[in-house]
């Protein structure tokens, strides 16, 4: 296996670069206005709410009631520190009380 | 001259602060990774590497999933980069501080961009940073610099840290992610946007769940479609 973790390691590396690379030359080439331009303004908040979304998915219950929670959290106080902690205390706290892990 | 630097210094700084909610979610989950990289038989200069080398979270642990369970090298790599295909948008998202750069600007922006940069993306608005390359710069060197250390910390502990799901850090890094959802938010103008892109990502995880790390890539490209093609924007 000590081979092969090496070259998953550089062929990872090298592709991850290229992805990142790629995306700045796709996008330097792309018009300044008109749909594609609106498009990459909203990509951002898209890109996150999808990440969000695909990592909620895993969770139940108390997961979203408290993904819920954080949201206010941010929302209001725009303090995302202050909202993580939030929800990593809400979280330990809702698992111990509901009997998980 | 002098004062140009003194402002590169201030905006990497305050990219580094800002950057801080996401490097603490991001340190739980780093020192995870050495902690199950070492358990799956990796070395200690195994996981390091990894965690310098790619800097990509959950690629590097879905890889080491693909090697654990003897897949081999082409199918961890194939499973990495579907994983890191967001990449992409991600530096296509931060264009305006990769963009018209020096190329070592534009290299090293690029290198250093992760999920957590477009987290940044709230407060650089509020500091009226969005063109800064250094903001970006100091907020995603301050993260690798910590993801490599925790790393570190993680490989050398090994099965000494107790279920850190128990304790509530597993959510840290979605907490982070969440938080930075209403600094993202430009008006109703984003709702249905995002509302397509939600929707794709639930349809795919719950038709096709083992396609879900495609489903990110297809809910921000068709959100982010809808908002270019719908009328009257």
């Amino acid at each position: 296996m000590e081979a092969e973790i090496w070259v998953t390691v550089a062929g990872l590396a090298v592709a991850s670069f290229g992805l990142r690379l790629a995306g700045v030359i796709f996008v330097s080439r792309l018009p300044q206005s008109g749909p594609l331009a609106r498009g990459l303004d909203a990509l951002p908040g898209c890109l996150m709410v999808s990440l969000v979304m695909v990592m909620m998915m895993k969770g139940g219950l108390i997961e979203w009631f408290v993904g819920i929670c954080v949201l206010f959290s941010a929302g209001i106080t725009r303090n995302a520190t202050v909202s993580m902690f939030l929800g990593v205390g809400l979280i330990a706290l809702l698992r111990h009380f509901s009997g998980g892990i | 001259m002098f004062q140009k630097n003194a402002e590169n210094i201030s905006e990497f700084l305050y990219g580094a602060r800002d950057m801080l909610p996401m490097t603490i979610g991001a340190a739980i989950y780093g020192m995870a990774f050495g902690l199950l990289a070492i358990q799956a038989g990796f070395s200690f200069d195994q996981s390091v590497s990894m965690s310098a080398l790619i800097f990509g979270g959950s690629s590097q642990l879905i890889a080491l999933d693909r090697l654990s369970v003897g897949a081999g090298s082409f199918a961890a790599i194939v499973a990495g980069i579907a994983l890191n295909t967001r990449f992409l948008l991600v530096t296509a998202a931060m264009k305006n501080s990769l963009i018209g750069r020096p190329w070592w600007q534009t290299a090293l922006g690029a290198a250093l961009a992760t999920d957590a940069s477009v987290a940044l993306m709230q407060t650089s608005k509020r500091r009226q940073l969005e063109h800064s390359f250094w903001y970006f710069f100091g907020g995603g060197f301050s993260l690798y610099i910590v993801w490599i250390l925790v790393t570190a910390i993680g490989a050398i502990l090994g099965g000494q840290i107790p279920n850190p799901a128990a304790f509530g850090l597993d959510f840290a890094i979605i907490a982070v992610f969440i938080a930075a959802i209403p600094g993202l938010w430009r008006g109703m103008t984003d709702f249905l946007p995002w509302t397509v892109s939600g929707i794709t990502v639930a349809l795919i995880a719950f038709l096709a769940p083992e396609y879900t790390s495609w489903g990110l890539i297809l809910g921000a490209v068709s959100g982010a479609a809808f908002a270019g093609v719908r009328n009257g924007s």
